[in-house]
């Protein structure tokens, strides 16, 4: 089908952004050098004589790495609750999971946690921020998608605030700019360590959603045809809920506060690919994964310091953005 | 499919505490045979066939099609014995017709697997036989009220159900599209499926129905075949005006008299 061999095609321009991007830095590659790199260390064959290698496998490729799968996960969580929601206005913090970890993380800083900790606490208090928003909206056996996002507003509120208090307690010397910075978000401390959080909690999740993809569709539709169509409503509302939240949850983890990405990237998709959950889970997941690359990209390799994300994927976002709104008629969500 | 019998026995629902919507509704309906539910705007129609799809439970959960109560089953076994195009079509679905119609399948279709070519057939037939073939790659919300309408009956059809449930199938259309959705509910009846549908008008409950169940606040005032049913004295009753039942060539056609509004 022609959306397939869109996706596909955007899958092998992706691969090809991924070589050409481990080449950029400080120490450049041609892209069949970074390619044959790579090729070895998965052979395994420890380039251990080669500093160059080293260079490329060890700091760069798990943050080029990171950056994809950041990208990727932000931009389907995005997708599944934008779907689920039935509502082109949501992204990934719509039920107060980024302020939660974005809470849980400044807490952990100023309490000196060292990273790893701070990472589990943000993770932690994330998913807590779900349950409380899950919990607030249920009644009678279920959840109401309205109900939802009204608990995920104020739930949302209520860390942000928690948020802002313990930046005020901080100590405006040391901890307030840590805190800061890490909120505004970025690749730059990537490790393999990071790698793993995303490729254990963030890549099963998108996979499971991507099997999902189908059901996500049905719900489009409302809960009660949904429900008349033979779906679990409740059990697979739940399902996309926490399979959408963490993949964000982990991202946050890893890279910040990223906003915009997950709200944006679904669009993208749908403009390029259709608007079948088919088609908008797996091309956000390319689409988001190739932007927040080449994105981190410039602020890596091209600009002469680097900008918090942020900054950076409004900067090269909007008027890609703008490019597509512009050219596409947009029908889906009318 | 067919021999099948859809029940409803005895029930009732009540949205709030003491105030009850339903009352001790029964009504039978067998494959291959139309029931026209018919009464004013809050006699609790859209109410019994949500109870009748086993979107609400009322109580007693006694639905069954076949012998199987709706309310002991999984939701996707119910999804194969009734389907439902609802009274409010929504309109904002970012869904190309094609795939606005695949949705009918989800039933047959396990969760973590994707449409067979069975599924994309049975699809494609459909988009045929209601005429929507050269629609299939539009959005749903490019359609007009009458494609949609059409579209959500397409969708019905392809989940392969031996009953369906039409809430009001005919609000909003022109002339011709309403004709044709009485049409298209004749041919399904003559499949062998069961219909059970929702209107305002006692017209077409005249022109298509085997059965007639005329509700009025709640509770089912009397049903039979269309001529039982339809009459001045329950019509009058019903809606509170005087209507004039006139007879050519062997039917019924109910007309309204404007102005001679009965005095509660």
């Amino acid at each position: 089908m022609k959306e397939d061999g869109k996706i596909a095609i955007a899958a092998v321009a992706t691969f090809f952004i991924f070589i050409i991007t481990l080449g950029m830095g400080k120490y450049e590659f041609s892209p069949i050098g970074s390619l044959k790199i790579l090729i070895e260390s998965l052979a395994g064959k420890a380039p251990n004589g080669d500093p160059l290698a080293n260079i490329v496998l060890q700091i760069r490729l798990p943050r080029v790495l990171a950056a994809l799968l950041v990208g990727a996960s932000l931009s389907v969580s995005g997708a599944g609750f934008q779907a689920l929601f039935r509502n082109p206005l949501v992204s990934p913090d719509i039920l107060g999971v980024l302020a939660g970890a974005g809470f849980g993380a400044s807490l952990a800083i100023l309490l000196n946690f060292p990273l790893p900790f701070v990472q589990a606490v943000a993770f932690g208090i994330g998913l807590a921020a779900l349950g409380l928003s899950y919990t607030v909206a249920w009644r009678g056996g279920g959840a109401r998608i309205v109900d939802l996002v009204l608990s995920g507003i104020i739930i949302g509120s209520l860390f942000k605030s928690l948020m802002s208090l313990v930046k005020f307690l901080a100590d405006p010397e040391s901890k307030l700019p840590q805190i800061t910075y890490w909120l505004m978000g970025g690749l730059a401390s990537s490790s393999w360590g990071d790698v793993e959080i995303l490729a254990l909690i963030s890549v099963p999740s998108i996979a499971m959603l991507y099997l999902l993809r189908w059901r996500l569709d049905a719900f489009m539709l409302g809960e009660e045809e949904a429900k008349a169509l033979g779906i679990k409503v409740e059990f697979y509302k739940a399902a996309v809920i926490v399979l959408s939240t963490l993949p964000a949850a982990a991202s946050t983890v890893v890279a910040g506060l990223v906003g915009w990405i997950g709200l944006v990237i679904p669009h993208m998709a749908r403009m390029i690919f259709g608007d079948s959950n088919r088609f908008t889970v797996p091309g956000s997941a390319i689409i988001g994964g190739a932007f927040l690359l080449v994105v981190d990209t410039i602020s890596r390799a091209v600009l002469p310091s680097e900008l918090p994300l942020e900054v950076l994927t409004s900067f090269v976002g909007v008027p890609f953005f703008a490019y597509l709104l512009r050219r596409r008629v947009y029908h889906g969500w009318s | 499919m067919d021999g099948a019998e859809l029940k409803v026995e005895g029930v009732s629902y009540s949205y709030g505490r003491d105030d009850f919507s339903l009352k001790n509704i029964s009504l039978s309906l067998k494959g291959g045979e139309i029931l026209a539910l018919l009464g004013p705007n809050g006699s609790g129609k859209t109410t019994l066939t949500k109870i009748v799809l086993g979107i609400l439970k009322p109580h007693p959960p006694s639905v069954t099609v076949g012998g199987v109560n709706l309310f002991e089953v999984t939701e996707k076994e119910r999804a194969k014995l009734i389907a439902w195009v609802p009274q409010e079509i929504m309109k904002n679905v970012p869904l190309r017709v094609e795939d606005f119609v695949l949705l009918g399948r989800t039933p047959h279709i396990s969760p973590l697997s994707i449409p067979s070519d069975l599924d994309r057939k049975l699809v494609a037939e459909a988009l045929r036989k209601f005429g929507l073939e050269i629609l299939a790659k539009r959005y749903f919300s490019q359609l007009s009220g009458g494609e949609r309408r059409l579209a959500s009956i397409a969708r019905a059809y392809v989940q392969g159900t031996p009953f369906m449930v039409l809430d009001e199938p005919t609000a909003y259309l022109d002339f011709k599209n309403k004709l044709l959705a009485l049409k298209v509910m004749k041919e399904l009846a003559q499949e062998g499926r069961g219909i059970l549908f929702t209107t305002h008008d006692p017209n077409e409950a005249v022109e298509i129905a085997d059965q007639v169940v005329l509700m009025y606040r709640g509770e089912i005032l009397i049903s039979g075949n269309p001529d039982e049913v339809i009459n001045e004295e329950t019509l009058e009753k019903v809606y509170g005006i005087k209507v004039k039942i006139v007879r050519s060539n062997g039917r019924a056609y109910v007309t309204p008299s404007i102005g001679q509004h009965i005095e509660a």
